[in-house]
């Protein structure tokens, strides 16, 4: 077995652990309250811990490149929309978990969850320049523009009917805009996503395609918890809060793998 | 002078780890042409060799930094230099 499949191996093993506990309710089961308490502590410190590693590989990955490279800015701007997320993150422990308090939405934490998603955003776009700048045959700027129209036209789409119900809900105008604001960013930062997934398929079976095929696994199920996040809040539908768990964490731990991926390919 | 054949399986082989083989291989096929290297000759030339495998490290810079890619291209000549060795 090679490092990178061990490295796989393990990931899957540990995500799977720590949404072992939220797919009890999804069963219909609830655990009592043993698994109430182990989806307070799992839940939360897995997704703050999954946030800090991709955060400080992303760091790390940055620091090894050299100043010229163009890789340098990707991993910096993700590293830093991994940092504030992740401080987000950390507000919300602090309140679940230390002060044994619901965390109130909105709170400090949507504040940076909100900044996170320029550094974010920017990452991604540097991401599809630098991919350009290899020389490498990853298709045309015009086929990037047209799947930027297409994701764009489909986001636009499948956003109106999800986020009708949101806007309808009673809600405050703080509230409501975040609601409406989360899954608004995610369909925005999707279009980069797909983008490089595409020019990333073509390296299928490489350790590149590892990589993004981590952080992007990652985004996407950030977007589908977003979405899932904005319709459990705005319509109390409680029982789709441990699938928004469930896809949290497996999001930020594919976003780690990938992480991971590229410090490991920079200094293996 | 390696035959052609030999050079581009070779190094499509080192590369095929990082890119993966339809990448290493398109990217070979690609660079080649924009840098006028016959695919369907014999041999090809040390001038040629070495522009080939400076174009692909020039973009493997991007994924795996310099000095990443510096040993995966002493590494492709090694194994060049081995093939036409043996």
């Amino acid at each position: 077995m090679t490092r990178t499949a061990r490295t796989d191996a393990a990931f899957l093993v540990v995500a799977l652990g720590c949404v072992a506990p939220f797919l009890l309710p999804l069963a219909g089961l609830s655990g009592g309250d043993a698994g109430e308490q182990a989806r307070l502590y799992v839940g939360n410190l897995s997704k703050l811990s999954f946030l800090v590693l991709a955060a400080r590989w992303a760091v790390r990955s940055a620091a090894r490149f050299e100043a010229d490279n163009p890789m340098r800015g990707t991993w910096r701007m993700m590293a830093a929309g991994l940092l504030t997320f992740a401080a987000g993150q950390a507000v919300l422990v602090i309140y679940q978990v230390l002060l044994r308090l619901p965390s109130p939405f909105p709170s400090l934490a949507d504040a940076f969850f909100v900044l996170s998603y320029p550094f974010l955003l920017a990452a991604l776009l540097r991401a599809i320049r630098a991919y350009g700048e290899t020389g490498y045959p990853i298709g045309s700027v015009r086929a990037r523009v047209g799947t930027a129209v297409v994701v764009a036209a489909a986001a636009a789409l499948v956003g109106y009917p999800l986020l009708r119900p949101i806007v309808a809900a009673p809600a405050a105008p703080l509230e409501m805009f975040l609601n409406v604001a989360y899954p608004v960013l995610d369909l925005g930062v999707l279009i980069p996503v797909v983008i490089l997934l595409r020019i990333a398929a073509r390296f299928r079976g490489g350790e590149v395609w590892k990589v993004w095929a981590g952080l992007l696994a990652g985004f996407l199920l950030m977007c589908v918890g977003d979405i899932l996040f904005a319709h459990f809040n705005a319509m109390g539908r409680e029982d789709l809060e441990p699938l928004v768990d469930v896809t949290y964490i497996l999001s930020y731990a594919a976003l780690a793998r990938g992480a991971l991926g590229q410090y490991q390919l920079l200094t293996s | 002078m390696p035959k052609t054949t030999d050079a581009l399986d070779t190094i499509v082989k080192v590369l095929s780890p990082y890119l993966g083989e339809t990448m290493a291989r398109a990217a070979a096929r690609a660079h080649c042409e924009k840098l006028g290297i016959p695919v369907d000759s014999a041999e090809m030339s040390r001038e040629h060799l070495d522009a080939l495998v400076r174009k692909f490290a020039q973009g493997l810079n991007i994924f795996v930094g310099r000095e990443k890619s510096a040993a995966v291209v002493s590494e492709i000549h090694a194994a060049i230099a081995a093939r036409g060795a043996s």
